[in-house]
């Protein structure tokens, strides 16, 4: 009797168990996230392997396409394209439709005869796992957006399509010229051998040039001339702090430099005027430096650690991140700061909604001693569209064909398509993930609504983002609290500080990288070195260490391998 | 005679009084900051103006949440994990927590088990090998890979096979003298008498699996599947590159702090408006599995 049912709970046992596995299997996934990534890689280059024969067939037919090829025709053979996309969630779409189901979709979808099908469509903060997943699982979609050091592997493992042919055939006169404003930064990473392996983006260049805020309606009442160096910034703040009784001096967060531009509260500005570009690889006498280890920075670390003695820059910068400081900016215990082009509609046009009257004013400064305005500029491209080794012509040609869609739709905003003028639009509902913008974006959209505005031009040749910046502009300069209610101010910031850009791009001294390529030591050493150097300037700024620990700074980033790093940016350069 | 309320006994009491409130309070002011943001302006928000209550206030996050079709389709989604889920770790662990709970004599390879069980928990094998299990067996983007890799928590076994060792012998003995066998000694006695421990365990994995937000990351590919608590985390998440979004996409992002905070407070209702029902056992449920006789 026992025994019979010592076997009966002993299957039970065991199926139960089986459960139970996968079940203590899940409760330690916690730290090995990054384990996860790097196995990834390692696999990326067995899965590609198969891929290879499949692709060889294939080159031969490329050739013979026919001269008349329309890039908004429909893709010659009806196709299915298995994407892999991230998406913002924060993005709102009209009832019933979703961001894998909306009318810009599905116009593309329509006019093309191609069929949009999502493997994954994720967060963007998880969207770098999934891909790496996909790639060790070696299921990869057709199509998808990856990382610059996820492409070199890829295509080292020869696990994607050759574009070239594709793009040269199939994209559109707009999609060629968009890519041109790049000056060949974008394709210079996804060139290999002289093939166009995948298709970069374009993030418009005006988000890597820092501009100077100062609240404008106070300038006014004091009487105070437009800043064009670093004594008149310092000027403005003392007298800001004496009449207006502002508790803090130039707002700085504790991330001073950014690579990528988009720096809110960064004072990238200040270093440039030295003409030091800290986070940039540039030339200097002919070799590959790294900017943050230049005498120039030296210089520049000198002097902005004397601003924050004197309390210019408020010495508990360092603790503070870009909430904290909005915080400040808004509440008006502040007037000055430096930030992107943007920032004039977010976060200065939120104040507008409490008090009318305040007015910003946006600068290029402070000027070099040349009188020119030092900006280093940003990469174009940051994450690239791969198409899988093996697939067909036809789905190529769907890519390429897809993209001169969303180019167009994002220069227009979706408004032709709209049925409604409110109805939600953002790139992101597109098929795929990859920003196609212009790197001149922003000021070309700003310079043609100006054009309009001092009657250069006819309102007639607006279209698009441009007539939409126009009408706000218009609408604010009239009223600004009833284009604040009618929530339509953005257009109007966006004119006046791109405009400025555009306006003087002929006083600029814009430095481009020397390489903008992430080697691959970068990928193991990077974290450690950037550690370093930013622990090391914030400790100099706020007086903690000497200026001289930025010798002893530079020897280690050397020797931690910052060295092999500036040589493969040279061997790839030869 | 020895008096309790001496001077050092009070300044004890005092202490650990206070120690307790800071706790308290420790836990529940973040909810309160959240509550209230919720309920005030944009701009006081953006200003950082709200503290503990709301300013300017108003109802527009939630009449804007009313109409926002991805957050009640997420909720939906956790609903339904968390009946599914729920009800197979219910069975599951009364399954497993009883045979377990038997003595030596009854089920000579008890101890075995047991260790195995043990070894399971304490240690796990890695993401990676983890997601392939998953993936291979098909349950990968569906809701099940959100139920079953977890069916059977381990925890809950031993709290519940505790529970079961502990009820008085004489009343399972007089039901063998009855004749009863041991599916019946299962069903019919000991899981009545658990009710405490049950309501416990469950009470457990349901608060676990509403707020479990990793597996729906990893192992679910289509926004309209994805549950509640993953779709929070990408909204307020720090994004660390901010280099591929457009202009557009940041000021959207960092505008939003008060209609986040009202999904948030949507989604913390639920387990507060269970919990007061659950409390009742929910003592007793700990602590009788740990009393030896």
């Amino acid at each position: 009797m026992k025994k019979k049912w010592t076997k009966t709970w002993a299957l039970l046992l065991a199926l139960t168990m089986a459960g139970s596995l996968l079940m203590a299997c899940q409760s330690s996934k916690g730290g090995s996230d990054a384990a996860a990534g790097d196995t990834a890689k390692d696999n990326a280059a067995d899965t590609a392997q198969g891929a290879d024969a499949s692709q060889d067939g294939q080159d031969a037919q490329t050739e013979d396409t026919g001269a008349q090829v329309d890039p908004y025709g429909p893709v010659s053979e009806p196709v299915t394209l298995h994407i892999g996309r991230s998406e913002d969630t924060n993005a709102s779409y009209l009832e019933g439709q979703d961001s894998s189901n909306n009318y810009i979709v599905n116009h593309i979808s329509e006019q093309l005869g191609v069929e949009f099908v999502y493997d994954f469509s994720v967060a963007s903060d998880t969207y770098e796992t999934k891909v790496s997943m996909a790639i060790t699982s070696g299921e990869m979609p057709d199509v998808m957006t990856v990382t610059e050091s996820q492409f070199r592997q890829l295509a080292a493992a020869g696990a994607i399509e050759d574009m070239t042919d594709a793009y040269n055939t199939y994209a559109s006169d707009n999609l060629k010229a968009a890519y041109e404003t790049t000056q060949g930064i974008s394709f210079g990473t996804v060139t290999v051998d002289g093939k166009i392996m995948g298709m970069p983006n374009i993030s418009p260049g005006a988000d890597g040039i820092p501009m100077l805020f100062v609240r404008g309606d106070w300038m006014e009442e004091l009487g105070l001339e437009a800043p064009k160096s670093v004594e008149d910034i310092v000027n403005i703040v003392n007298t800001f702090r004496e009449k207006k009784g502002t508790t803090n001096g130039l707002v700085v967060s504790s991330d001073i430099v950014k690579e990528n531009g988009n720096n809110t509260y960064g004072i990238d500005a200040l270093f440039a005027m030295y003409g030091s570009y800290p986070k940039h690889f540039v030339e200097e006498d002919g070799k590959i430096v790294y900017g943050s280890n230049t005498a120039a920075t030296k210089e520049a670390l000198t002097g902005i650690r004397k601003l924050v003695e004197d309390g210019v820059i408020d010495s508990s910068f360092v603790v503070r991140d870009g909430s904290t400081c909005e915080e400040i900016v808004t509440s008006g215990q502040a007037g000055v700061f430096f930030g992107a082009w943007w920032n004039m509609s977010w976060p200065l046009n939120n104040m507008i909604t409490d008090d009318p009257s305040v007015y910003w004013n946006c600068y290029l400064a402070p000027l070099a001693a040349d009188g020119k305005y030092n900006t280093a500029m940003t990469s174009p491209s940051g994450s690239y569209l791969v198409v899988k080794a093996g697939c067909s012509d036809a789905v190529k040609e769907a890519v390429i064909k897809t993209m001169n869609y969303q180019f167009d739709i994002d220069q227009d905003q979706g408004v032709s398509l709209k049925s409604d003028p409110s109805d939600p639009y953002s790139w992101t509902s597109m098929p795929f993930s990859l920003l196609l913008s212009r790197y001149d974006d922003k000021e070309g959209k700003a310079l043609a609504a100006l054009a309009v505005v001092n009657g250069e031009k006819d309102v007639s040749e607006l279209s698009g983002e441009a007539l939409q910046w126009y009408e706000s502009y218009m609408a604010a300069t009239e009223d600004v609290a009833a284009a604040e209610a009618a929530n339509n101010l953005s257009g109007w910031a966006y004119v006046r500080a791109a405009g400025l850009l555009g306006q003087e791009v002929g006083n600029m001294n814009q430095v481009f990288d020397a390489s903008y390529t992430q080697t691959e030591s970068m990928d193991s050493k990077w974290a450690t070195l950037e550690k370093l150097e930013d622990e090391t300037f914030l400790k100099i700024l706020n007086g903690e260490a000497s200026v001289d620990a930025f010798d002893e700074y530079v020897e280690q980033w050397n020797a931690l391998g910052g060295t092999d790093i500036l040589a493969e940016l040279e061997a790839l350069r030869q | 005679m020895i008096k309790y309320k001496t001077m050092e006994n009070r300044i004890f009491d005092f202490v650990v009084t206070l120690l307790l409130v800071i706790l308290g309070l420790l836990c529940l002011l973040p909810l309160l900051h959240v509550l209230a943001l919720s309920l005030s302006s944009k701009n006081a928000a953006v200003a950082g103006r709200v503290g503990f209550w709301p300013v300017e206030f108003t109802f527009a996050s939630y009449e804007y949440l009313l109409q926002d079709a991805r957050f009640f389709q997420s909720f939906l989604v956790s609903v339904k994990r968390v009946i599914l889920g729920g009800g197979i770790n219910l069975i599951l662990t009364i399954l497993m927590a009883y045979p377990l709970s038997l003595e030596k004599e009854e089920f000579p390879a008890r101890d075995r088990y047991m260790w195995f069980t043990i070894f399971c928990m304490l240690f796990g094998a890695s993401l990676v090998p983890w997601y392939f299990v998953i993936k291979e067996t098909g349950l990968l983007d569906s809701i099940w890979a959100l139920v079953i890799p977890s069916g059977v928590p381990v925890y809950n076994v031993i709290l519940l096979m505790n529970f079961f060792r502990n009820q008085p012998k004489a009343i399972k003995e007089s039901a063998k003298i009855d004749g009863i066998n041991q599916v019946q000694m299962m069903f019919l006695i000991c899981v009545p008498l658990a009710k405490p421990a049950l309501a416990t365990v469950t009470l457990f994995s349901i608060v676990g699996h509403w707020n479990n937000f990793f597996d729906g990351m990893l192992l679910i590919n289509t926004p309209a599947k994805v549950p509640l608590q993953t779709y929070i985390q990408s909204l307020v998440i720090n994004m660390s590159d901010t280099s591929k979004l457009s202009t557009e996409q940041l000021i959207n992002m960092m505008s939003q702090r008060t209609f986040n905070s009202a999904k948030i407070v949507i989604a913390t209702i639920p387990i507060l408006v269970i919990y007061p029902f659950m409390q009742k056992y929910f003592v007793t449920g700990i602590t009788l599995g740990s009393v030896k006789e």
